[in-house]
């Protein structure tokens, strides 16, 4: 197991300078000068030289890029344009609350999801089954800010049960939790459902069946355990999904998170934000891709002999 | 192509999907026979109007008729699914091809470059694309499609080294069929089937996703009838007139639905196993 995890961490350097590589020239391709979009109108040309100096603009290519993966190492994303500190910092004040509303999310998607797909799979080609597997689909096709401004319009603004917007967790959270965690329950439904099946088929399950163990038994003790690897997988590989959606529901709820800040950014071109935010996300994911993968070495010892 | 219909015909799930995406590109084709009003056209009588017999779906902020508005969108929403899986498609097998077909240093610096490009979250690349390029219709494609292919491009690879061992390819090479021959006479239309299905889903995701960049700010500029930029454009009368914002989600979720039963449908219906 050790040497699997020093293999994969080993793995995962180039990996991260890619990204960082990947995102650094992206932002490069960028019409217009950022100085002078930072000066507006009322930039002197003096004024723009002493900028292109201090954001070391005036340096070729290949400099830059050396200077930017030396400032990423040491945890220096840049400096925005809006807030004018480091982006780094910005992003931090935020970031806890973006990751508590995907958080309770994934817990609320894994729970309804793994629940509905031993549901459909246990009582397959029922009418249950049709009724779950089309719920799923359909959880899975509504566009997020859609089923958020249904929520906000009937729960929050008829019925009056919730407050339609506001940050933090508490009675806040409900309503985004809720619209963020369909689409992925039902992701989780249909792999869960499927991979079931799959279980279900085999030749041990069979056996047990046979020698007349109960049908619960059979599917808590036998196929569940077996079908949990994937599932685990799926759930890790969503993130970026989940990451997605919750910055569309923040801009929806009104919630401070990176979603907002992803949206002004956009708005101000603050370019290094939007930057800042961008490579954190891919390197977020890049990370529970990696957990996700160990965790999955410690549940199928064959994996770490590959 | 008939025993495909009949498959597809017995299944009802895929049949729903078929039918949906039929309704919504006749939709789009005919929108200018449908539609009461033009798409930008003013009527101040029909200011916040609540839908009824003549406007079916109401009037927005401006006075526009909304119904006609997401007829419009159709033609939008479906270019951008299109278009850009087209995009995604021509890259994704191409490397895909490419890796899968000569393999060694090649198949490994492509598949390191798909591995990056999926480390990622599509919409995230798509924000960043569509920053970078600057926000237009038509960089909305580009951007939506380079972020698409990377997957496509996996799944095309491992169809490809499971074809190139079969006894045919192998009997063709000794042969001395050239390369491009082989690739378009064996590979391509063994590697057809999972890249239908994967399009197929792969147009409902670029239509949400499509949505998802006007709704941040990305999309196309204001007075164009896009879906997502009617939904984003409406939240503001959420408590007069929820008809704004209404119909155009509704669309979208009806869309991206059927697209997504068509691509169940017809994997079920090619036999496709997607891993």
């Amino acid at each position: 197991m050790l040497s699997f995890l020093a293999r994969r961490l080993l793995q995962l350097l180039p990996l991260l300078l890619g990204i960082s590589i990947m995102v650094f020239l992206l932002f490069q391709v960028i019409p217009g000068d950022p100085v002078e979009i930072l000066l507006g109108v009322r930039g002197t040309p003096e004024m723009k030289e002493r900028l292109s100096v201090e954001f070391g603009l005036d340096q070729p290519l290949a400099k830059r890029l050396v200077i930017f993966l030396g400032q990423l190492a040491r945890g220096n994303l840049g400096t925005s344009f809006q807030y004018k500190k480091p982006v780094w910092e910005v992003i931090r004040a935020v970031l806890p609350q973006t990751l508590l509303l995907a958080g309770t999310a994934v817990i609320l998607a894994a729970l309804l999801g793994i629940t509905v797909g031993i549901a459909s799979a246990a009582w397959r080609q029922s009418w249950l089954d049709y009724l779950l597997t089309g719920l799923s689909l359909a959880a899975i096709s509504v566009p997020v800010f859609w089923l958020g401004f249904q929520l906000q319009l009937y729960l929050g603004l008829r019925l009056g049960l919730f407050p339609i917007s506001g940050g933090g967790g508490g009675i806040n959270l409900i309503l985004p939790t809720l619209a963020l965690a369909p689409g992925s329950a039902g992701l989780f439904a249909r792999l869960t459902r499927s991979t079931m099946l799959e279980v279900l088929n085999q030749d041990y399950i069979r056996t047990a069946k046979a020698k007349g163990i109960n049908r619960l038994r059979v599917l808590q003790k036998h196929a569940l355990k077996n079908a949990f690897i994937p599932i685990i997988t799926v759930i890790g590989l969503s993130f970026g999904d989940l990451i997605t959606g919750a910055l569309l529901v923040e801009v929806i709820f009104a919630r401070p998170g990176l979603g907002r800040l992803l949206v002004d950014a956009i708005k101000a071109r603050d370019y290094p934000l939007i930057q800042g935010i961008v490579l954190l996300v891919a390197l977020g994911y890049a990370l529970v891709n990696l957990t996700v993968d160990l965790l999955y070495a410690y549940l199928n010892p064959q994996v770490r002999y590959d | 192509m008939t025993k495909l219909l009949k498959k597809m015909l017995k299944n009802p799930a895929g049949l729903l999907g078929l039918i949906i995406v039929t309704l919504v590109i006749l939709c789009a084709v005919f929108a200018s026979y449908f539609s009461p009003m033009a798409p930008l056209e003013i009527n101040y009588d029909i200011y916040l109007a609540k839908p009824d017999a003549t406007h079916l779906m109401g009037g927005d902020d401006l006075g526009r008729d909304i119904f006609s508005r997401v007829l419009y969108g159709a033609r939008l929403s479906l270019t951008v699914g299109l278009v850009s899986q087209l995009i995604a498609l021509t890259i994704g097998l191409s490397i895909g091809l490419a890796a899968g077909y000569y393999g060694g240093w090649l198949d490994t610096l492509l598949m390191r470059f798909v591995e990056l490009i999926l480390a990622f979250p599509f919409v995230i690349l798509a924000v960043a694309l569509v920053v970078a390029l600057g926000p237009s219709v038509v960089n909305s494609f580009l951007a939506l499609g380079l972020a698409g292919w990377p997957y496509m491009a996996r799944v095309v690879r491992a169809q490809v080294l499971v074809v190139k061992q079969s006894d045919y390819v192998q009997a063709a090479r000794a042969l001395g069929v050239s390369d491009l021959r082989i690739i378009i006479q064996h590979l391509i239309p063994n590697v057809l089937s999972p890249v239908i299905v994967l399009a197929t889903a792969g147009i409902a995701s670029a239509i949400l996703a499509e949505a998802g960049l006007s709704f941040l700010g990305l999309g196309p500029p204001a007075p164009a009838p896009s879906w997502g930029g009617m939904l984003f454009a409406g939240r503001s009368y959420l408590r007069e007139a929820p008809w704004i914002s209404g119909f155009p989600g509704l669309a979208i979720f009806i869309t991206v639905l059927g697209f997504n039963l068509l691509g169940d449908g017809l994997r079920d219906a090619l036999d496709v196993r997607l891993r």
